[in-house]
Protein backbone atom coordinates (compact mmCIF):
# COMPACT_ATOMS: atom_id res chain seq x y z
CA UNK A 1 0.00 0.00 0.00
CA UNK A 2 1.44 3.99 -1.19
CA UNK A 3 2.45 5.67 1.40
CA UNK A 4 -0.78 8.62 2.33
CA UNK A 5 -0.92 11.72 0.59
CA UNK A 6 -1.07 14.70 3.18
CA UNK A 7 -2.72 17.60 1.60
CA UNK A 8 -3.02 20.92 3.31
CA UNK A 9 -6.46 22.56 2.50
CA UNK A 10 -5.30 25.91 3.35
CA UNK A 11 -2.00 25.69 1.26
CA UNK A 12 -2.97 23.86 -2.47
CA UNK A 13 -0.99 25.01 -5.17
CA UNK A 14 -1.98 24.29 -9.05
CA UNK A 15 -0.86 21.01 -8.82
CA UNK A 16 -2.20 19.67 -5.76
CA UNK A 17 -5.54 18.60 -7.80
CA UNK A 18 -3.62 16.75 -10.49
CA UNK A 19 -1.21 15.35 -7.40
CA UNK A 20 -4.68 13.63 -5.95
CA UNK A 21 -5.91 12.66 -9.33
CA UNK A 22 -2.46 10.73 -9.91
CA UNK A 23 -2.93 9.21 -6.27
CA UNK A 24 -6.12 7.72 -6.77
CA UNK A 25 -5.58 6.47 -10.28
CA UNK A 26 -2.37 5.04 -8.54
CA UNK A 27 -4.63 3.34 -5.93
CA UNK A 28 -7.30 2.42 -8.78
CA UNK A 29 -4.59 0.23 -10.93
CA UNK A 30 -3.39 -1.43 -8.08
CA UNK A 31 -6.37 -2.69 -6.70
CA UNK A 32 -6.63 -0.57 -3.78
CA UNK A 33 -9.63 1.97 -2.83
CA UNK A 34 -9.06 5.57 -1.15
CA UNK A 35 -10.00 6.78 1.85
CA UNK A 36 -10.14 10.23 2.75
CA UNK A 37 -10.25 12.27 6.25
CA UNK A 38 -9.15 15.03 8.04
CA UNK A 39 -7.63 16.02 11.12
CA UNK A 40 -6.56 18.98 13.36
CA UNK A 41 -2.63 19.08 13.38
CA UNK A 42 -1.09 19.95 16.57
CA UNK A 43 2.40 21.36 18.05
CA UNK A 44 4.01 20.44 21.15
CA UNK A 45 5.11 23.31 22.61
CA UNK A 46 9.04 21.80 22.02
CA UNK A 47 8.29 22.00 18.39
CA UNK A 48 6.96 25.19 18.26
CA UNK A 49 9.99 26.43 20.29
CA UNK A 50 12.32 24.36 17.72
CA UNK A 51 10.54 26.18 14.75
CA UNK A 52 10.73 29.61 16.04
CA UNK A 53 14.39 29.13 17.20
CA UNK A 54 12.82 30.33 20.40
CA UNK A 55 12.77 28.55 24.14
CA UNK A 56 10.71 26.83 25.60
CA UNK A 57 10.06 29.03 28.37
CA UNK A 58 9.46 31.36 25.35
CA UNK A 59 6.51 29.44 24.37
CA UNK A 60 5.52 28.70 27.97
CA UNK A 61 4.96 32.10 28.57
CA UNK A 62 2.52 33.30 25.43
CA UNK A 63 0.35 30.28 26.23
CA UNK A 64 -0.22 31.26 29.82
CA UNK A 65 -0.24 34.91 28.71
CA UNK A 66 -2.88 34.21 25.91
CA UNK A 67 -0.89 34.98 23.11
CA UNK A 68 -1.06 31.28 22.12
CA UNK A 69 -4.00 29.55 22.63
CA UNK A 70 -3.39 25.81 23.43
CA UNK A 71 -5.33 23.08 24.77
CA UNK A 72 -4.01 21.00 27.37
CA UNK A 73 -4.54 17.18 27.40
CA UNK A 74 -2.99 16.17 30.52
CA UNK A 75 -0.59 18.06 32.17
CA UNK A 76 0.85 18.87 28.33
CA UNK A 77 -0.38 21.79 25.97
CA UNK A 78 -0.91 21.38 22.44
CA UNK A 79 -1.11 23.79 19.88
CA UNK A 80 -3.46 23.74 16.63
CA UNK A 81 -1.15 24.38 13.74
CA UNK A 82 -3.60 26.86 12.66
CA UNK A 83 -3.16 28.71 16.08
CA UNK A 84 0.92 28.62 15.29
CA UNK A 85 0.70 29.72 12.30
CA UNK A 86 -1.55 32.77 13.17
CA UNK A 87 1.23 33.34 16.10
CA UNK A 88 4.33 33.43 13.78
CA UNK A 89 2.68 35.52 11.40
CA UNK A 90 1.80 38.30 13.95
CA UNK A 91 5.27 38.09 15.30
CA UNK A 92 6.55 38.45 11.93
CA UNK A 93 4.51 41.82 10.94
CA UNK A 94 5.31 42.87 14.80
CA UNK A 95 9.12 42.68 13.58
CA UNK A 96 8.11 44.74 10.36
CA UNK A 97 5.53 47.46 12.17
CA UNK A 98 8.46 47.79 14.62
CA UNK A 99 10.76 48.43 12.03
CA UNK A 100 8.80 49.75 9.21
CA UNK A 101 10.92 53.32 9.10
CA UNK A 102 14.21 51.98 8.75
CA UNK A 103 12.57 49.35 6.49
CA UNK A 104 11.19 51.87 3.83
CA UNK A 105 14.27 54.17 4.17
CA UNK A 106 16.23 51.42 3.05
CA UNK A 107 13.82 50.08 -0.04
CA UNK A 108 13.52 53.57 -1.33
CA UNK A 109 17.40 55.06 -0.68
CA UNK A 110 16.44 57.30 1.85
CA UNK B 1 27.74 15.69 16.83
CA UNK B 2 25.91 15.98 13.09
CA UNK B 3 25.37 19.65 13.14
CA UNK B 4 21.51 20.63 12.46
CA UNK B 5 20.93 21.63 8.74
CA UNK B 6 18.04 24.16 9.89
CA UNK B 7 20.50 27.01 11.29
CA UNK B 8 21.73 30.26 9.78
CA UNK B 9 24.20 32.41 11.07
CA UNK B 10 23.29 36.32 10.38
CA UNK B 11 26.46 38.18 10.36
CA UNK B 12 26.42 42.09 11.71
CA UNK B 13 26.07 43.35 8.01
CA UNK B 14 22.80 41.32 7.37
CA UNK B 15 21.70 42.48 10.83
CA UNK B 16 22.01 45.97 10.04
CA UNK B 17 20.15 45.98 6.64
CA UNK B 18 16.49 46.11 7.37
CA UNK B 19 15.33 44.77 4.12
CA UNK B 20 17.72 42.11 3.84
CA UNK B 21 17.59 41.20 7.26
CA UNK B 22 13.40 41.09 7.57
CA UNK B 23 13.34 39.26 4.21
CA UNK B 24 15.34 36.43 5.76
CA UNK B 25 13.43 36.06 8.93
CA UNK B 26 9.75 36.29 7.05
CA UNK B 27 10.96 34.00 4.69
CA UNK B 28 13.06 31.52 6.18
CA UNK B 29 10.10 30.39 8.43
CA UNK B 30 8.32 28.97 5.41
CA UNK B 31 11.40 27.32 4.82
CA UNK B 32 11.98 25.36 7.93
CA UNK B 33 15.73 27.08 9.05
CA UNK B 34 15.86 28.95 11.67
CA UNK B 35 18.89 32.34 11.73
CA UNK B 36 20.90 33.62 15.34
CA UNK B 37 23.37 35.44 15.57
CA UNK B 38 26.08 35.96 18.67
CA UNK B 39 26.78 39.16 20.93
CA UNK B 40 29.68 40.23 18.52
CA UNK B 41 27.45 40.30 15.34
CA UNK B 42 24.51 41.88 17.63
CA UNK B 43 26.80 44.67 18.74
CA UNK B 44 28.80 45.09 15.71
CA UNK B 45 25.29 45.80 14.02
CA UNK B 46 23.79 47.99 16.78
CA UNK B 47 26.95 50.27 15.79
CA UNK B 48 26.11 50.44 12.44
CA UNK B 49 21.91 51.23 12.34
CA UNK B 50 20.78 54.46 11.16
CA UNK B 51 20.74 57.22 13.66
CA UNK B 52 17.06 56.24 15.67
CA UNK B 53 16.82 53.12 14.50
CA UNK B 54 15.37 50.11 16.76
CA UNK B 55 18.11 48.60 17.88
CA UNK B 56 19.05 44.65 16.63
CA UNK B 57 19.28 44.17 20.67
CA UNK B 58 15.69 45.72 21.18
CA UNK B 59 14.68 44.08 17.98
CA UNK B 60 15.71 40.16 19.41
CA UNK B 61 14.52 40.40 23.16
CA UNK B 62 11.15 42.25 22.45
CA UNK B 63 9.63 41.39 19.25
CA UNK B 64 11.60 37.96 18.10
CA UNK B 65 12.14 36.93 21.91
CA UNK B 66 14.92 35.01 21.14
CA UNK B 67 18.24 34.36 22.91
CA UNK B 68 21.69 35.22 21.04
CA UNK B 69 24.41 32.18 20.19
CA UNK B 70 27.08 31.32 22.43
CA UNK B 71 30.62 33.10 21.67
CA UNK B 72 32.28 30.52 19.88
CA UNK B 73 36.13 29.75 21.19
CA UNK B 74 39.50 29.97 20.16
CA UNK B 75 39.24 32.57 16.61
CA UNK B 76 42.49 32.75 16.20
CA UNK B 77 42.10 29.42 14.86
CA UNK B 78 41.23 31.05 11.61
CA UNK B 79 44.40 32.54 10.12
CA UNK B 80 43.33 33.09 6.77
CA UNK B 81 40.34 35.08 7.83
CA UNK B 82 41.24 38.90 9.58
CA UNK B 83 40.30 40.59 12.33
CA UNK B 84 36.76 40.93 14.06
CA UNK B 85 35.95 38.39 11.21
CA UNK B 86 37.40 35.45 13.20
CA UNK B 87 35.11 35.89 15.92
CA UNK B 88 32.23 35.98 13.82
CA UNK B 89 33.34 32.38 11.83
CA UNK B 90 33.87 30.66 15.21
CA UNK B 91 30.62 32.44 16.80
CA UNK B 92 28.89 30.62 13.65
CA UNK B 93 30.35 27.11 14.60
CA UNK B 94 29.41 27.71 18.08
CA UNK B 95 25.97 28.04 17.04
CA UNK B 96 25.84 24.83 14.99
CA UNK B 97 25.09 26.63 11.57
CA UNK B 98 25.77 25.56 8.81
CA UNK B 99 25.73 28.94 7.08
CA UNK B 100 26.83 32.12 7.29
CA UNK B 101 25.07 34.77 5.87
CA UNK B 102 27.10 37.83 4.90
CA UNK B 103 27.47 40.57 2.60
CA UNK B 104 31.22 40.32 2.67
CA UNK B 105 31.94 36.81 1.76
CA UNK B 106 35.76 37.58 0.57
CA UNK B 107 36.68 38.07 4.05
CA UNK B 108 36.24 34.95 5.16
CA UNK B 109 39.25 32.51 4.19
CA UNK B 110 37.55 29.44 2.13
CA UNK B 111 39.98 27.09 3.78
CA UNK B 112 39.17 28.61 7.23
CA UNK B 113 35.31 27.61 5.77
CA UNK B 114 36.08 24.45 4.57
CA UNK B 115 38.33 23.46 7.72
CA UNK B 116 34.67 23.52 9.70
CA UNK B 117 32.51 22.93 7.05
CA UNK B 118 30.46 25.91 6.75
CA UNK B 119 29.74 28.32 3.92
CA UNK B 120 29.57 32.15 3.74
CA UNK B 121 26.75 32.87 1.47
CA UNK B 122 25.44 36.43 0.25
CA UNK B 123 22.35 37.04 1.47
CA UNK B 124 20.78 37.43 -1.84
CA UNK B 125 21.95 34.11 -3.55
CA UNK B 126 20.92 32.26 -0.32
CA UNK B 127 17.55 33.63 -0.68
CA UNK B 128 17.10 33.22 -3.93
CA UNK B 129 18.82 29.46 -4.16
CA UNK B 130 16.59 28.13 -1.12
CA UNK B 131 13.23 29.98 -1.00
CA UNK B 132 10.49 28.66 -2.30
CA UNK B 133 7.56 30.27 -4.23
CA UNK B 134 5.52 30.05 -0.95
CA UNK B 135 8.40 31.56 1.27
CA UNK B 136 8.85 34.54 -1.42
CA UNK B 137 5.49 35.14 -1.55
CA UNK B 138 4.97 35.13 2.01
CA UNK B 139 7.42 37.36 2.68
CA UNK B 140 6.24 40.06 -0.33
CA UNK B 141 2.57 39.65 1.70
CA UNK B 142 4.09 40.31 4.69
CA UNK B 143 5.86 43.30 4.11
CA UNK B 144 3.17 44.99 1.85
CA UNK B 145 -0.13 44.06 4.53
CA UNK B 146 2.40 45.59 7.76
CA UNK B 147 4.10 48.66 6.31
CA UNK B 148 2.28 51.72 7.08
CA UNK B 149 4.09 53.13 3.91
CA UNK B 150 3.62 50.54 1.52
CA UNK B 151 3.63 50.17 -2.42
CA UNK B 152 0.23 49.54 -3.35
CA UNK B 153 0.88 46.13 -4.65
CA UNK B 154 2.84 43.11 -3.84
CA UNK B 155 4.39 43.36 -7.81
CA UNK B 156 5.63 46.83 -6.94
CA UNK B 157 7.02 45.50 -3.69
CA UNK B 158 8.90 43.09 -6.14
CA UNK B 159 10.54 45.23 -7.89
CA UNK B 160 11.67 47.55 -5.34
CA UNK B 161 12.92 44.47 -3.45
CA UNK B 162 14.95 43.75 -7.35
CA UNK B 163 17.38 46.76 -6.76
CA UNK B 164 18.93 45.28 -3.48
CA UNK B 165 18.10 41.75 -4.14
CA UNK B 166 18.61 40.69 -8.61
CA UNK B 167 19.37 37.47 -7.96
CA UNK B 168 15.97 36.89 -5.71
CA UNK B 169 14.20 38.90 -8.36
CA UNK B 170 14.98 37.05 -11.36
CA UNK B 171 14.12 33.74 -9.09
CA UNK B 172 10.75 34.87 -8.48
CA UNK B 173 9.93 36.86 -11.84
CA UNK B 174 7.61 34.12 -12.83
CA UNK B 175 5.54 35.01 -9.89
CA UNK B 176 5.02 38.76 -10.56
CA UNK B 177 5.20 38.09 -14.90
CA UNK B 178 5.95 41.52 -16.52
CA UNK B 179 7.16 43.44 -13.32
CA UNK B 180 10.38 45.00 -14.77
CA UNK B 181 13.46 45.12 -12.60
CA UNK B 182 14.67 49.08 -11.29
CA UNK B 183 17.13 50.30 -12.98
CA UNK B 184 19.33 51.77 -10.14
CA UNK B 185 20.74 48.78 -8.77
CA UNK B 186 22.64 48.00 -5.65
CA UNK B 187 26.36 46.57 -7.13
CA UNK B 188 26.79 43.07 -6.59
CA UNK B 189 29.87 42.10 -4.13
CA UNK B 190 32.59 40.28 -6.86
CA UNK B 191 32.08 36.79 -4.18
CA UNK B 192 28.81 35.61 -2.91
CA UNK B 193 29.95 32.26 -1.90
CA UNK B 194 33.02 30.67 -0.12
CA UNK B 195 33.16 27.14 1.71
CA UNK B 196 32.63 23.68 1.50
CA UNK B 197 28.45 23.07 1.43
CA UNK B 198 26.04 23.00 -0.80
CA UNK B 199 23.45 26.02 -0.84
CA UNK B 200 20.38 23.81 -1.34
CA UNK B 201 21.11 20.02 -0.04
CA UNK B 202 23.32 21.55 2.79
CA UNK B 203 25.51 18.41 2.47
CA UNK B 204 29.27 19.30 2.85
CA UNK B 205 31.61 18.33 0.58
CA UNK B 206 35.46 17.89 -0.10
CA UNK B 207 35.88 19.69 -3.15
CA UNK B 208 34.28 23.42 -3.31
CA UNK B 209 35.15 23.56 -7.29
CA UNK B 210 32.58 21.23 -7.84
CA UNK B 211 29.47 23.58 -7.10
CA UNK B 212 28.75 26.04 -9.41
CA UNK B 213 27.40 29.38 -7.26
CA UNK B 214 27.51 27.27 -4.07
CA UNK B 215 25.19 24.82 -5.42
CA UNK B 216 25.34 21.23 -6.58
CA UNK B 217 25.03 20.83 -10.43
CA UNK B 218 22.10 18.51 -9.87
CA UNK B 219 20.53 20.00 -7.06
CA UNK B 220 19.57 23.46 -9.23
Amino acid sequence: MRDALRVDPAAMSSTTWDEIRDFIAAAEAAGEVVEIASRQEFLTPAQAAARLGVSRATIARRIASGDIHASKVGSHHKIPLREFERFRDERMAKLIRATSEEIEADLYGA
Amino acid sequence: MARSTRTIFLDANVLAAPVTRTLLLVGIEAIDVVATWSQHAEAEANRNLRSRAMSVTDLRTTVLESDLSPTGESPTRFTGTTGADRQILADAIAAEAVFLITTDVDDFAEADLVSVKIAAVNPDLFMASRFTDAAYQRALTQLVSSLSNPPKTVAQMHALIGRKHPRLFERFAHLNPGTALETTREREPRVLYRGARCIICARSIKRPESLTLGCHRECL
